[in-house]
């Protein structure tokens, strides 16, 4: 056990100096300076050299990035080009909203999906196939971005029921948690239907049926427990993916989070602060990953555990 | 290719074609230019501006039909440098293995490490925007999954008996990769591709409405969204009209997607029940 969490560490300290070293790589061989980037049109050349010796431009790189990995190691992540301020502090504050966003979303996507998909594949109706269907399209195709506009037109414009934008008490947290979970709920519900048509097909299905069970507790008793574990792997690989989608619905709803922050931090070309929040969320998407995977070896005994330690 | 499938392929062959039909045929009758005028701006649809104008004072229907266009051009740039490049890669990786392939998988998993659009937003932000380094930001996030899915189906194709037959009649490895493998490999790196360019169309247009796409000056569906958000209350369809066309644009490219050979194999093809694709639950499901 404690040779296989050293070995975890090990792997996620070698990606994090693997992500770092690439941002720094992309920072020095791409066109484009980013003290020039930084200080804004006609920079006067005093300017110029005064920010490259401050971020040890000057120096050859590798001695640069003998420097950034050093600081890296400690996870000092150098300061803001605008502010001055320390990223690491920057990221800290701005990491507890978004987690809280990608977190409320999944809460929704999970129940949504599971009684969406539930009922498309063991409603009787008809009219649940349908709405599956089209939201499984839907959900899809339709931009995150467009989506967030569109229910702050009906839902705040509209109906005056939800603020805009902004941050706050529960009711700012509900449009931005409803449309990141859009595209992952239209995956799962499709997932969901998928996977408990499967298992309706299955022989002990029929068996339970012919000792007299009802469709409601072959559902309960028998379905759900063996059509769970793939839908929450499905789950938990995607719950990654929702920062990705949570740099675009910050910024629709002004969420002082992650994504405000890295895509501010772009439009000012601060590049310190880009780094940091790249290496941020590469992290935490990784760690998310290596932790379903870990849950996924819990829920079914089945996968083996020396393969993946 | 089921009856199902063939209904998907033409929905989204119709979703595409009406879309591009219903936009050149608005911006050719109205003869409209893209000219921005600030004098006419925010005006509401009349006989001149059948959708009236955006905040430059651009009629709407032609700067849609031009953004519309572009991120179809973009999205379609991007996804076949990056399906050229992944599946070269992957190919190479599953053909010969060893340590290239090792590394060029170690590269591709890398990439895969990043969530969503940080890849290209990252480059992005470097490059500056532009046509090239729109395209070359989004294969950057794009060429991984092409190389996962042409490595293990290279390598899958490789152990089988066929192969080792034709092998065995003194056929030269060239020959092989280019008669036996590489068209088995095709349609599911067509299958692929047309999925991921309705992804690529939404992290373009991502892009574009955080400011980071083509040059700014030109309409593009996100830009036009992003600029259409000051207007919310008073003009909502300059939000929707480009939301609807991205929506359509990426509609049609999902079930372009689904009804493409390739696709049949997925979890879907016991989904329908209706006896193709393999594996079909052989007894009806006991509530229905």
């Amino acid at each position: 056990m404690i040779k296989r969490l050293l070995r975890a560490t090990a792997r996620f300290l070698l990606f994090l100096w693997a992500v770092g070293s690439f941002t720094f790589v992309l920072a020095r061989l791409v066109p484009g300076d980013p003290v020039l980037a930084a200080l804004g049109p006609r920079p006067r050349a005093g300017d110029i050299r005064r920010l490259r010796r401050e971020l040890g431009l000057d120096r050859p790189l590798p001695l640069q990035y003998g420097r950034f990995a050093a600081r890296l190691a400690v996870l000092d992540l150098g300061e803001s080009l605008i502010d001055r301020r320390p990223v690491g502090g920057l990221l800290l504050r701005r990491l507890p909203p978004t987690l809280l966003l990608a977190g409320a979303a999944l809460a929704i996507t999970l129940p949504f999906s599971l009684l969406l998909g539930g009922l498309s594949a063991w409603g009787r109706s008809r009219l649940w196939r349908i709405l599956e269907a089209a939201f499984a399209v839907f959900g899809l195709a339709v931009p995150v971005f467009v989506l967030g506009l569109v229910l702050i037109l009906a839902f705040s414009l509209g109906l005056g029921l939800l603020p805009v934008s902004g941050s706050g008490g529960a009711e700012f947290l509900v449009l931005p948690a409803v449309t990141l979970s859009a595209p992952l709920s239209a995956m799962l519900v499709r997932m969901v239907r998928v996977t408990l048509r499967l298992e309706a097909g299955r022989p002990y299905v029929l068996l339970a049926r012919a000792k007299g069970l009802t469709p409601g507790q072959v559902l309960r008793r028998h379905v759900l427990k063996n059509a769970l574990p793939p839908i929450v792997t499905v789950a938990g690989l995607q719950a990654g993916a929702l920062l990705g989608g949570a740099i675009v619905v910050e910024n629709v709803f002004s969420w002082p989070g992650i994504g405000t922050l890295l895509v501010t931090a772009v439009r000012q070309r601060d590049f310190p602060v880009i780094q940091g929040a790249v290496l941020l969320m590469a992290a935490a998407y990784y760690l998310a990953n290596r932790l379903v995977d870990l849950g996924c070896e819990r829920l079914d005994p089945r996968i083996n555990r020396g393969r993946s330690g | 290719m089921g009856a199902a499938d063939r209904r998907r392929l033409r929905r989204g062959v119709l979703v595409l074609a009406g879309l591009a039909a219903a936009l050149l045929a608005g911006a050719v009758a109205g003869g409209a230019d893209l000219e921005p005028c600030l004098r006419q701006r925010l005006q509401r649809p009349s006989a001149l501006h059948p959708l009236g104008t955006d905040d430059l004072g651009r009629d709407l229907l032609p700067a849609l039909a031009f953004a519309t266009l572009a991120s179809a051009a973009v999205a379609l740039a991007a996804v076949a440098l990056a399906a050229g490049v992944g599946a070269g890669a992957g190919f190479a990786a599953g053909w010969r293995g060893g340590r290239l392939g090792a590394a060029i998988m170690a590269a591709a998993d890398f990439t895969l490490a990043f969530p969503g659009i940080l890849l290209a937003l990252v480059l992005l932000a470097l490059l500056g925007p532009g046509a090239s380094h729109l395209v070359a930001a989004l294969a950057l996030g794009g060429w991984a999954g092409y190389a996962r899915l042409a490595r293990g189906e290279v390598r899958r194709i490789r152990e089988q008996d066929f192969i080792l037959a034709a092998r065995g009649f003194g056929a030269s490895a060239g020959h092989i990769a280019r008669e036996h493998v590489v068209p088995l490999l095709l349609p599911l790196l067509l299958t692929q591709a047309a999925s991921g360019t309705a992804a690529v169309i939404l992290a373009e247009s991502s892009l574009s409405f955080l400011g980071l796409g083509l040059d700014p000056r030109l309409p593009t569906l996100g830009g036009m969204i992003d600029a259409g958000r000051g207007h919310l209350f008073d003009r909502p369809l300059l939000v929707l009209l480009p939301g609807a066309c991205l929506a359509l644009l990426v509609a049609g490219f999902l079930q372009l997607a689904e009804g493409l050979p390739g696709a049949a194999r997925g979890p879907r093809a016991g989904e329908r029940g209706d006896g193709e694709g393999g594996w079909t639950p052989s007894f009806p499901a006991s509530p229905r």
